[in-house]
C-alpha cells in the first residue's frame, strides 16, 4: 500500500570530518576527565574501608575491605578539643541548613519588595546590592573578625546572625524573578481581601519555589562544605570539614587511622552527593544567570 | 462620612504597606550596615592603625611601608611569609584560571553539541563543585605522592629519586597548577549552559544550511550570541585577580615557594586569635586595601574597554 519513504538525514545535521575528529578528540578528553572525578567518590568509600597498614603502604591498591571503619568513625572520630563525630555533624548541619535558608530567604524578601513595590529607596538598593556583588573586596576579614571578637560571635552559634544578607548575588536572581512575574495573581488576591504578607507567603512565594529550592540546595553544598570561615570564627565549634582537617593535621604529627579519616571523608560527601543525584537535573535547569528559565 | 470612611481606609493601607517594606527590608539593611558598611569601613581604618595596650591607635602608613618593604625589597625566601613570590605566584595562578576559563567555554559548548554521553558527561563535571575541597585535596595530594606518579615523575625529569611533589620546591607549584587545570576542566558549566539554551536553534540551522563550519559556528555565531555572559564572567576573573589561588592552604599550607596573596591573607587572619595582641591583622588590612584599590580600576577599565570596542547582540 503506502511505503514510508526513509527519512533522509538533515543537512545541518551533517558532520564534517574535521568535526568528526575534534568531537572523537574530545570526547576522549570528556572520558578521562569524567572518569578521575568519579574515581574521586568511589576511592574515597573503599580506602575508607581498607586496612590503616595497608593504606599507608600504597593508598591505591586493591586490598581487603570492611565496613568496621564505617562503624568505628561514629564513636573513633575525634578532634583534639573531643568533639566526637556526631558534633560535628550537628554543627555542620547548623550552620550549612540554617544559614543559606536565612540568606536566601532575606534575599527573597529583599528582591521582591523592591521590584514589586515603590518606595524611596528601593532603586537604590538594587544599585547597591549591584556595586557589593561585582566590587572586589579584599581584607576584609580582618575588620570581620575584630567585630566578631568584639561582640563575642567567635566561636558562637550566633555565628548564624551574619547569614542574614539580603545584598547578596541571590537578590539579583529573584530580583529578575518577581520582576518578570504577574501581578494578576497578586490583585486578585487584594479583590479578596489579602493583606501585603498574605501574598507574599500564599501568592508570590509558592511561584518562586523552584528557584528558591536550587538556589539554597547550591548553597547548601557550598556551606556544607565551606572549611575557611568556620576554621577562623568557629575553630571550638568544628563542621565536618574542619574537623576532617583538624583530624588529619594531629594525624599528621602524631600518626593515626587513615582509614577512619577516609571513611569519615565519604560520609561527609555523601549528603551532598546523594541530593545532587536526586535533584541534578533541577538543580542546574533552574538556576541561570539571567533568572529562572522558561 | 462616606469619604471620611475612605480616607481612613486609605491611610490605613498606606500604614500597612510601609509597615509590611520596613518588615522585608530593615533585617538585610541592618546586615548590611553592620557587617558591609562598618567592616569595610573598619577594615579601611584598621590600614592605619596598630593595636597597643589593648587598643588600637594611628599608625600612619606604617602597615602600607610594610607591605612595600616586604614586596619590593625583601629576599626571596620561598617560605610562607614571602610576599614578593606570593605576588608572582598568585599571577601565575590567575593566568591558568583564564586559560581554564576559555577551555571551560569550549567544554560547555561541546556538551551544548550535545556529544556523546553528553548527559552523564554533565551530571559527572559538576562533582568538583559538590565534593569538599578538603576531600578532594587529600585525594589529589594521595595521588601524586603514589608511587605511580612520582617515579613518572621522576623518569621525566631524569631524577635520580622519586619526586615528593609538596616536599619539593621545585615541584609543588606544578602540583598546584595541575590541580586547578584538572579541578575546572569544566569551569562555569551552569553559566554557559544556561547562555546556550537561549541561542536560538534556528540561526545555528540556518548557519549550517549555509554551509557554516563548526570552528565559525563557535567564533561568528555562538560567541557574539553569549557576549553578555562572557564578558561578564570576563571581568568577573579579572576583578578577582589578587584572589587567585589553588587550594595552597590543604595541599602545602604557603610552603615550598607556593604561597600566594589569598592564601597569605587567609592564613594570617587564621592563627591570629587575639586581634589586639599582634598588628599583622593590620598589615593585612593594609594589604587588602591596596588590592582593592588595583582591582576595582582594573575591573572598571576592563569593563569600559569591552564594551566600547564590542557591543552587545541583541537577540
Amino acid at each position: 500500500m503506502f511505503k514510508t519513504l526513509p527519512r533522509k538525514k538533515p543537512v545541518a545535521n551533517k558532520l564534517s570530518i574535521s568535526e568528526k575528529i575534534v568531537r572523537i578528540f574530545v570526547f576522549i578528553l570528556f572520558v578521562v576527565f569524567a572518569f578521575s572525578y568519579a574515581y574521586l567518590v568511589f576511592w574515597c568509600f573503599y580506602t575508607g574501608g581498607r586496612d590503616a597498614n595497608e593504606i599507608s603502604k600504597n593508598a591505591f591498591a586493591f586490598t581487603e575491605f570492611s565496613f568496621k571503619s564505617y562503624g568505628e568513625v561514629f564513636t573513633l572520630f575525634v578532634d583534639e578539643n573531643g568533639n566526637n563525630f556526631f558534633d560535628m555533624l550537628l554543627n555542620s548541619l547548623y550552620f550549612s541548613f540554617l544559614g543559606p535558608l536565612l540568606c536566601i530567604f532575606v534575599s527573597c524578601q529583599l528582591a521582591y519588595v523592591t521590584s514589586k513595590y515603590k518606595f524611596f529607596g528601593a532603586g537604590g538598593i538594587f544599585f547597591i546590592v549591584l556595586v557589593v556583588i561585582t566590587l572586589p573586596v579584599y581584607g576584609t576579614q580582618t575588620a570581620l573578625y575584630k567585630l566578631l571578637y568584639d561582640i563575642g560571635f567567635t566561636n558562637s552559634r550566633l555565628m548564624i546572625l551574619t547569614s542574614l544578607n539580603g545584598f547578596s548575588i541571590y537578590y539579583m536572581y529573584f530580583y529578575a524573578f518577581f520582576k518578570n512575574l504577574s501581578w494578576t495573581y497578586a490583585e486578585a488576591a487584594e479583590i479578596d481581601g489579602a493583606n501585603e504578607w498574605q501574598i507574599f507567603y500564599r501568592v508570590m512565594l509558592p511561584q518562586s519555589a523552584a528557584m528558591f529550592g536550587s538556589l539554597f540546595l547550591m548553597l547548601w553544598i557550598q556551606d556544607w562544605n565551606s572549611y575557611q570561615s568556620a576554621l577562623i570564627f568557629m575553630p571550638q565549634l568544628p563542621t565536618l570539614s574542619v574537623g576532617i582537617y583538624n583530624f588529619k593535621t594531629t594525624m599528621e604529627y602524631s600518626g593515626g587511622r587513615n582509614d577512619l579519616l577516609y571513611a569519615a571523608c565519604f560520609l561527609s560527601i555523601l549528603p551532598p552527593l546523594v541530593l545532587y543525584i536526586i535533584c541534578n537535573k533541577k538543580m542546574i535547569t533552574n538556576v541561570s544567570i539571567g533568572g529562572i528559565k522558561d | 462620612m462616606s469619604f471620611r470612611v475612605r480616607r481612613k481606609s486609605n491611610k490605613k493601607t498606606a500604614l500597612r504597606r510601609t509597615l509590611f517594606i520596613l518588615s522585608f527590608i530593615a533585617i538585610p539593611v541592618a546586615h548590611f550596615l553592620i557587617f558591609y558598611v562598618y567592616v569595610n569601613f573598619s577594615g579601611i581604618l584598621m590600614a592605619f592603625q596598630k593595636p597597643e595596650n589593648g587598643q588600637y591607635v594611628f599608625a600612619g602608613f606604617d602597615n602600607f611601608v610594610w607591605v612595600f618593604k616586604r614586596i619590593f625589597e625583601a629576599k626571596s625566601t620561598g617560605g610562607v611569609d614571602d610576599l614578593k613570590l606570593a605576588f608572582i605566584n598568585t599571577f601565575k595562578t590567575f593566568l591558568i584560571q583564564i586559560i581554564m576559563f576559555f577551555v571551560g567555554f569550549f567544554v560547555s559548548y561541546f556538551l551544548y553539541k550535545k556529544i556523546k554521553g553528553h548527559k552523564l558527561f554533565r551530571v559527572i563535571f559538576y562533582l568538583p563543585a559538590i565534593i569538599s575541597p578538603i576531600v578532594i585535596s587529600y585525594f589529589y595530594s594521595e595521588f601524586v605522592n603514589s608511587k605511580f606518579f612520582s617515579t613518572w615523575l621522576q623518569n621525566m625529569f631524569n631524577l635520580p629519586n622519586p619526586v615528593e611533589i609538596f616536599n619539593d620546591e621545585q615541584f609543588a607549584n606544578f602540583g598546584i597548577f595541575l590541580q586547578i587545570i584538572w579541578l575546572s576542566f569544566p569551569a562555569n558549566m551552569i553559566l554557559w549552559s544556561g547562555a546556550f539554551s537561549r541561542i536560538p536553534t534556528s540561526v545555528i540551522e540556518a548557519a549550517k544550511i549555509d554551509g557554516c563550519g563548526w570552528f565559525r559556528e563557535i567564533f561568528s555565531i555562538v560567541l557574539p550570541l553569549v557576549w553578555p555572559t562572557f564578558v561578564l564572567l570576563l571581568t568577573t576573573n579579572l576583578a578577582t585577580i589578587f584572589a587567585a589561588t589553588g587550594n595552597v592552604f590543604l595541599l602545602t599550607g604557603g610552603d615550598f615557594g607556593t604561597q600566594t596573596i589569598a592564601n597569605w591573607m587567609f592564613q594570617k587572619v587564621q592563627t591570629t586569635p587575639n586581634p589586639y595582641g599582634s598588628d599583622i591583622l593590620n598589615k593585612v588590612s593594609a594589604m587588602g586595601l591596596l588590592l582593592t584599590i588595583i582591582s576595582c580600576t582594573i575591573a572598571i577599565l576592563v569593563r569600559k574597554f569591552i564594551n566600547k570596542k564590542y557591543g552587545e547582540v541583541q537577540y
